[in-house]
Protein backbone atom coordinates (compact mmCIF):
# COMPACT_ATOMS: atom_id res chain seq x y z
CA UNK A 1 0.00 0.00 0.00
CA UNK A 2 1.96 3.14 -1.20
CA UNK A 3 1.24 6.78 0.61
CA UNK A 4 -2.08 8.26 -0.63
CA UNK A 5 -3.64 5.28 -1.34
CA UNK A 6 -6.80 4.38 -0.01
CA UNK A 7 -7.46 1.12 1.54
CA UNK A 8 -10.91 -0.44 0.48
CA UNK A 9 -12.16 -3.23 2.87
CA UNK A 10 -13.38 -6.35 1.40
CA UNK A 11 -17.05 -5.58 2.34
CA UNK A 12 -16.99 -2.90 0.16
CA UNK A 13 -15.81 -4.45 -2.83
CA UNK A 14 -18.31 -7.17 -2.80
CA UNK A 15 -20.76 -4.67 -2.50
CA UNK A 16 -19.46 -2.48 -5.72
CA UNK A 17 -19.20 -6.21 -7.61
CA UNK A 18 -22.68 -6.30 -6.57
CA UNK A 19 -23.51 -3.09 -8.04
CA UNK A 20 -21.88 -4.82 -11.48
CA UNK A 21 -18.01 -3.77 -11.15
CA UNK A 22 -16.79 -7.37 -11.41
CA UNK A 23 -13.56 -6.52 -12.45
CA UNK A 24 -13.20 -5.37 -8.96
CA UNK A 25 -13.58 -9.22 -7.94
CA UNK A 26 -9.54 -9.62 -9.29
CA UNK A 27 -8.61 -7.94 -6.32
CA UNK A 28 -10.21 -9.94 -3.89
CA UNK A 29 -8.72 -13.05 -5.36
CA UNK A 30 -5.47 -11.12 -4.94
CA UNK A 31 -5.26 -10.78 -1.55
CA UNK A 32 -6.68 -14.36 -0.86
CA UNK A 33 -5.42 -16.39 -3.15
CA UNK A 34 -2.35 -17.71 -1.63
CA UNK A 35 -4.07 -18.50 1.98
CA UNK A 36 -6.77 -20.59 -0.25
CA UNK A 37 -4.38 -22.19 -1.99
CA UNK A 38 -1.88 -22.85 0.66
CA UNK A 39 -5.10 -24.40 2.54
CA UNK A 40 -6.50 -26.66 -0.81
CA UNK A 41 -2.59 -27.70 -0.72
CA UNK A 42 -2.62 -29.02 2.83
CA UNK A 43 -5.61 -31.09 2.71
CA UNK A 44 -5.25 -32.53 -1.01
CA UNK A 45 -1.67 -33.04 -0.75
CA UNK A 46 -1.38 -31.97 -4.77
CA UNK A 47 -0.66 -28.06 -5.84
CA UNK A 48 -2.41 -29.20 -9.26
CA UNK A 49 -5.63 -30.19 -7.62
CA UNK A 50 -5.39 -27.41 -5.24
CA UNK A 51 -5.14 -24.95 -7.46
CA UNK A 52 -7.83 -26.38 -9.34
CA UNK A 53 -9.90 -26.54 -6.08
CA UNK A 54 -8.79 -22.95 -5.24
CA UNK A 55 -10.54 -21.81 -8.63
CA UNK A 56 -13.81 -23.93 -8.05
CA UNK A 57 -13.85 -22.04 -4.75
CA UNK A 58 -13.16 -18.50 -6.30
CA UNK A 59 -16.30 -19.04 -9.12
CA UNK A 60 -18.38 -20.33 -6.64
CA UNK A 61 -18.19 -17.24 -4.05
CA UNK A 62 -18.20 -15.07 -7.54
CA UNK A 63 -21.81 -16.37 -8.67
CA UNK A 64 -22.92 -16.62 -5.04
CA UNK A 65 -21.96 -13.34 -4.10
CA UNK A 66 -25.87 -12.64 -3.93
CA UNK A 67 -25.83 -14.78 -0.88
CA UNK A 68 -22.78 -13.55 1.28
CA UNK A 69 -23.72 -12.02 4.30
CA UNK A 70 -22.18 -9.32 5.78
CA UNK A 71 -21.65 -10.70 9.25
CA UNK A 72 -19.23 -12.49 8.35
CA UNK A 73 -15.65 -11.70 6.81
CA UNK A 74 -15.08 -12.59 2.77
CA UNK A 75 -12.15 -14.15 4.05
CA UNK A 76 -13.71 -17.03 6.38
CA UNK A 77 -16.57 -17.35 3.59
CA UNK A 78 -13.95 -18.03 0.96
CA UNK A 79 -12.21 -20.46 3.50
CA UNK A 80 -15.66 -22.12 3.67
CA UNK A 81 -16.34 -22.63 0.16
CA UNK A 82 -12.73 -24.15 -0.02
CA UNK A 83 -12.56 -26.03 2.60
CA UNK A 84 -15.89 -27.64 1.46
CA UNK A 85 -15.06 -28.45 -2.43
CA UNK A 86 -11.46 -29.77 -0.81
CA UNK A 87 -13.55 -32.52 1.39
CA UNK A 88 -16.07 -33.32 -1.26
CA UNK A 89 -12.99 -34.43 -3.32
CA UNK A 90 -11.68 -35.91 -0.52
CA UNK A 91 -14.76 -37.84 0.30
CA UNK A 92 -14.83 -38.57 -3.48
CA UNK A 93 -11.82 -40.07 -3.58
CA UNK A 94 -12.06 -42.62 -0.37
CA UNK A 95 -15.35 -43.37 -2.05
CA UNK A 96 -13.55 -44.39 -5.32
CA UNK A 97 -11.48 -46.53 -2.90
CA UNK A 98 -14.30 -47.97 -1.05
CA UNK A 99 -12.03 -46.66 2.36
CA UNK A 100 -14.80 -44.30 3.53
CA UNK A 101 -13.75 -41.44 5.33
CA UNK A 102 -16.20 -41.97 8.10
CA UNK A 103 -14.98 -45.10 8.78
CA UNK A 104 -11.36 -43.32 9.56
CA UNK A 105 -13.15 -40.77 11.17
CA UNK A 106 -14.95 -43.01 13.91
CA UNK A 107 -11.89 -44.78 14.54
CA UNK A 108 -9.96 -41.67 15.58
CA UNK A 109 -13.02 -40.50 17.23
CA UNK A 110 -13.54 -43.55 19.34
CA UNK A 111 -9.90 -43.71 20.65
CA UNK A 112 -9.09 -43.20 23.99
CA UNK A 113 -6.76 -39.88 23.97
CA UNK A 114 -6.03 -40.66 27.59
CA UNK A 115 -2.98 -42.05 27.07
CA UNK A 116 -2.24 -39.94 24.12
CA UNK A 117 -1.48 -36.76 25.79
CA UNK A 118 2.13 -38.13 26.73
CA UNK A 119 3.38 -38.59 23.56
CA UNK A 120 3.71 -35.07 22.98
CA UNK A 121 6.68 -35.41 25.50
CA UNK A 122 8.64 -35.87 22.52
CA UNK A 123 11.98 -33.76 22.49
CA UNK A 124 11.09 -31.00 20.65
CA UNK A 125 14.37 -30.89 18.88
CA UNK A 126 13.33 -34.29 17.34
CA UNK A 127 10.45 -33.00 15.36
CA UNK A 128 11.32 -31.74 11.43
CA UNK A 129 9.28 -31.01 8.81
CA UNK A 130 9.51 -34.42 7.11
CA UNK A 131 7.80 -35.79 10.40
CA UNK A 132 4.94 -33.20 10.34
CA UNK A 133 4.25 -33.97 6.80
CA UNK A 134 3.77 -37.48 7.83
CA UNK A 135 1.83 -37.04 10.81
CA UNK A 136 -0.32 -34.54 8.38
CA UNK A 137 -0.84 -37.05 6.29
CA UNK A 138 -1.96 -39.34 9.11
CA UNK A 139 -4.57 -37.40 9.98
CA UNK A 140 -8.29 -37.28 8.93
CA UNK A 141 -8.56 -34.72 6.49
CA UNK A 142 -11.14 -32.79 9.24
CA UNK A 143 -8.37 -32.89 12.36
CA UNK A 144 -5.75 -31.42 9.08
CA UNK A 145 -8.41 -28.30 8.43
CA UNK A 146 -8.82 -27.37 12.01
CA UNK A 147 -5.30 -27.38 12.22
CA UNK A 148 -4.52 -25.70 9.16
CA UNK A 149 -6.91 -22.79 9.79
CA UNK A 150 -5.64 -22.56 13.14
CA UNK A 151 -1.72 -22.81 12.87
CA UNK A 152 -1.11 -22.04 9.31
CA UNK A 153 -4.16 -19.27 8.50
CA UNK A 154 -3.52 -18.19 12.51
CA UNK A 155 -7.45 -18.13 12.25
CA UNK A 156 -8.63 -17.26 15.98
CA UNK A 157 -11.60 -19.76 17.39
CA UNK A 158 -14.87 -17.57 16.47
CA UNK A 159 -13.16 -17.07 12.59
CA UNK A 160 -12.62 -21.02 12.97
CA UNK A 161 -16.25 -21.40 13.96
CA UNK A 162 -17.70 -18.86 10.93
CA UNK A 163 -15.65 -21.45 8.63
CA UNK A 164 -16.87 -24.58 10.24
CA UNK A 165 -20.20 -23.29 10.64
CA UNK A 166 -20.08 -24.58 14.44
CA UNK A 167 -19.74 -23.29 17.91
CA UNK A 168 -17.00 -21.91 19.78
CA UNK A 169 -17.00 -25.08 22.26
CA UNK A 170 -17.24 -27.11 19.18
CA UNK A 171 -14.11 -25.34 18.20
CA UNK A 172 -12.45 -25.93 21.32
CA UNK A 173 -13.01 -29.69 21.34
CA UNK A 174 -12.12 -30.10 17.90
CA UNK A 175 -9.05 -28.79 18.26
CA UNK A 176 -8.11 -30.40 21.35
CA UNK A 177 -8.90 -33.59 19.59
CA UNK A 178 -6.86 -32.62 16.01
CA UNK A 179 -3.94 -31.68 18.46
CA UNK A 180 -4.18 -34.99 20.67
CA UNK A 181 -4.79 -37.15 17.40
CA UNK A 182 -1.16 -35.41 16.15
CA UNK A 183 0.43 -36.48 19.18
CA UNK A 184 -0.78 -40.07 18.77
CA UNK A 185 0.46 -39.64 15.06
CA UNK A 186 4.04 -38.90 16.52
CA UNK A 187 3.58 -41.45 19.00
CA UNK A 188 3.35 -43.89 15.82
CA UNK A 189 6.18 -42.34 14.38
CA UNK A 190 8.15 -42.69 17.68
CA UNK A 191 7.51 -46.40 18.37
CA UNK A 192 8.48 -47.24 14.46
CA UNK A 193 12.03 -45.38 15.03
CA UNK A 194 11.40 -42.47 13.14
CA UNK A 195 11.95 -40.16 15.57
CA UNK B 1 -7.64 -25.79 38.50
CA UNK B 2 -5.76 -28.91 38.71
CA UNK B 3 -3.29 -30.30 35.97
CA UNK B 4 -5.62 -32.49 34.32
CA UNK B 5 -7.48 -29.34 33.53
CA UNK B 6 -4.47 -27.20 33.03
CA UNK B 7 -3.47 -29.84 30.64
CA UNK B 8 -7.17 -29.71 28.77
CA UNK B 9 -6.61 -25.90 27.89
CA UNK B 10 -3.07 -25.54 26.97
CA UNK B 11 -4.27 -25.56 23.50
CA UNK B 12 -6.56 -22.84 24.06
CA UNK B 13 -3.80 -21.00 26.43
CA UNK B 14 -1.41 -21.01 23.06
CA UNK B 15 -3.69 -19.70 21.23
CA UNK B 16 -4.51 -16.75 22.88
CA UNK B 17 -8.35 -17.85 23.83
CA UNK B 18 -8.10 -17.81 27.67
CA UNK B 19 -9.53 -15.49 30.05
CA UNK B 20 -6.56 -13.05 31.22
CA UNK B 21 -7.93 -14.86 34.71
CA UNK B 22 -7.02 -18.65 32.85
CA UNK B 23 -3.96 -16.97 31.58
CA UNK B 24 -2.58 -16.22 34.50
CA UNK B 25 -3.55 -19.15 36.59
CA UNK B 26 -1.69 -21.48 33.60
CA UNK B 27 1.37 -19.12 33.10
CA UNK B 28 1.77 -19.56 37.30
CA UNK B 29 1.46 -23.65 36.64
CA UNK B 30 3.61 -23.79 33.30
CA UNK B 31 6.59 -22.31 36.13
CA UNK B 32 5.87 -25.21 38.34
CA UNK B 33 4.71 -28.50 36.15
CA UNK B 34 7.22 -29.86 34.11
CA UNK B 35 4.94 -32.28 32.01
CA UNK B 36 2.82 -29.16 30.70
CA UNK B 37 5.57 -27.32 30.21
CA UNK B 38 7.06 -30.15 27.82
CA UNK B 39 3.46 -30.24 26.38
CA UNK B 40 4.07 -26.79 25.22
CA UNK B 41 7.09 -26.81 23.98
CA UNK B 42 6.33 -29.78 21.72
CA UNK B 43 3.40 -28.39 20.74
CA UNK B 44 5.12 -25.15 19.62
CA UNK B 45 7.27 -27.06 17.68
CA UNK B 46 5.18 -28.72 15.83
CA UNK B 47 3.36 -25.43 14.74
CA UNK B 48 6.14 -23.78 14.17
CA UNK B 49 7.33 -26.15 11.39
CA UNK B 50 3.92 -26.27 10.17
CA UNK B 51 3.93 -22.70 9.66
CA UNK B 52 7.37 -22.38 7.99
CA UNK B 53 6.81 -25.39 5.67
CA UNK B 54 3.33 -24.78 4.43
CA UNK B 55 3.28 -23.42 0.28
CA UNK B 56 4.72 -20.13 0.01
CA UNK B 57 2.53 -18.64 -3.28
CA UNK B 58 4.76 -15.62 -4.80
CA UNK B 59 3.17 -12.17 -6.44
CA UNK B 60 3.44 -13.76 -10.18
CA UNK B 61 1.44 -16.78 -9.13
CA UNK B 62 -0.98 -15.14 -7.73
CA UNK B 63 -1.23 -12.39 -10.67
CA UNK B 64 -1.39 -15.78 -13.46
CA UNK B 65 -4.07 -17.15 -11.19
CA UNK B 66 -5.86 -13.95 -10.59
CA UNK B 67 -6.23 -13.74 -15.03
CA UNK B 68 -7.10 -16.86 -15.86
CA UNK B 69 -9.80 -17.18 -13.46
CA UNK B 70 -10.81 -13.86 -14.21
CA UNK B 71 -11.12 -14.97 -17.91
CA UNK B 72 -13.61 -17.14 -16.49
CA UNK B 73 -15.74 -14.57 -14.50
CA UNK B 74 -15.66 -11.80 -17.71
CA UNK B 75 -14.27 -13.66 -21.25
CA UNK B 76 -11.54 -11.80 -22.48
CA UNK B 77 -14.10 -10.89 -25.91
CA UNK B 78 -15.65 -7.93 -22.97
CA UNK B 79 -12.79 -6.40 -21.47
CA UNK B 80 -9.36 -4.41 -21.31
CA UNK B 81 -7.63 -3.19 -24.49
CA UNK B 82 -6.47 -6.31 -26.21
CA UNK B 83 -10.04 -6.99 -26.70
CA UNK B 84 -10.98 -4.12 -27.61
CA UNK B 85 -9.97 -5.00 -31.20
CA UNK B 86 -12.09 -8.28 -30.78
CA UNK B 87 -15.05 -6.00 -29.46
CA UNK B 88 -14.27 -3.95 -32.33
CA UNK B 89 -14.55 -7.27 -35.01
CA UNK B 90 -17.01 -8.77 -33.48
CA UNK B 91 -19.56 -5.60 -33.93
CA UNK B 92 -18.29 -4.68 -37.36
CA UNK B 93 -18.95 -7.68 -39.33
CA UNK B 94 -22.60 -7.93 -39.04
CA UNK B 95 -22.30 -4.08 -38.92
CA UNK B 96 -21.06 -4.09 -42.14
CA UNK B 97 -22.91 -6.78 -43.72
CA UNK B 98 -26.28 -4.48 -42.28
CA UNK B 99 -24.70 -1.18 -43.68
CA UNK B 100 -24.20 -2.32 -47.38
CA UNK B 101 -28.31 -3.98 -46.81
CA UNK B 102 -28.84 -0.35 -45.72
CA UNK B 103 -26.84 1.50 -48.83
CA UNK B 104 -28.67 -1.01 -50.85
CA UNK B 105 -32.24 -0.68 -49.94
CA UNK B 106 -31.76 3.31 -49.85
CA UNK B 107 -30.39 3.50 -53.15
CA UNK B 108 -32.91 0.83 -55.16
CA UNK B 109 -36.07 2.34 -53.19
CA UNK B 110 -34.67 5.70 -52.06
CA UNK B 111 -34.53 7.64 -48.84
CA UNK B 112 -36.89 8.51 -46.76
CA UNK B 113 -37.38 10.71 -43.63
CA UNK B 114 -39.73 8.00 -41.89
CA UNK B 115 -36.63 5.19 -43.16
CA UNK B 116 -34.33 4.85 -39.90
CA UNK B 117 -30.70 6.92 -41.08
CA UNK B 118 -27.25 4.52 -42.57
CA UNK B 119 -25.71 5.26 -39.43
CA UNK B 120 -28.77 4.43 -36.79
CA UNK B 121 -28.66 0.92 -38.43
CA UNK B 122 -25.04 0.70 -37.68
CA UNK B 123 -25.21 1.30 -34.47
CA UNK B 124 -28.10 -1.30 -33.52
CA UNK B 125 -26.61 -4.11 -34.87
CA UNK B 126 -27.47 -6.31 -37.69
CA UNK B 127 -29.97 -9.19 -36.47
CA UNK B 128 -33.40 -9.76 -37.11
CA UNK B 129 -34.45 -8.38 -33.74
CA UNK B 130 -33.16 -5.04 -35.65
CA UNK B 131 -35.22 -5.54 -38.49
CA UNK B 132 -38.15 -5.86 -35.90
CA UNK B 133 -36.99 -2.41 -34.85
CA UNK B 134 -36.69 -0.39 -37.88
CA UNK B 135 -39.70 -2.24 -40.37
CA UNK B 136 -42.87 -1.07 -38.27
CA UNK B 137 -41.30 2.31 -40.03
CA UNK B 138 -41.20 0.20 -43.26
CA UNK B 139 -44.15 -0.47 -45.19
CA UNK B 140 -45.28 -2.52 -48.26
CA UNK B 141 -43.02 -4.35 -50.65
CA UNK B 142 -39.65 -2.25 -49.76
CA UNK B 143 -40.39 -3.53 -45.93
CA UNK B 144 -40.86 -7.62 -47.17
CA UNK B 145 -37.85 -7.10 -49.42
CA UNK B 146 -35.71 -5.70 -46.78
CA UNK B 147 -36.84 -8.34 -44.31
CA UNK B 148 -35.57 -11.38 -46.90
CA UNK B 149 -32.52 -9.44 -47.43
CA UNK B 150 -31.96 -9.73 -43.88
CA UNK B 151 -32.42 -12.90 -43.58
CA UNK B 152 -30.22 -13.90 -46.45
CA UNK B 153 -33.42 -14.97 -48.69
ZN1 LIG C 1 0.66 -29.68 34.62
Amino acid sequence: MGPGEIFITDAEIVRKIRRGRSALYAELMRRHYPKIFCLCLSLLKDPSMADDAAQEAFLKSYRSLDKFREDSSFLTWIHRIAANRCLDLIRLKAREKENSLDTMLEISENHSFREVESSLLIESSLINSDLVEKIMSRLPVEYRLILVLREVQGFNYQEISQVLECSLDSVKARLRRARLACGEALRHFKMAGCV
Amino acid sequence: MKHEEMKEKLGAFQDGELSPQERLEISAHLAICVECREIQKSWQKISEVLFQSRGFVSHQETEKFVARTMEKIIPPSSKGAGAFAGLFWNFLTPALELGFAALFFFTVLGASDRFAAPDTLLLLGSNKDVAELILPSVSGQGANWFNSLLEGR
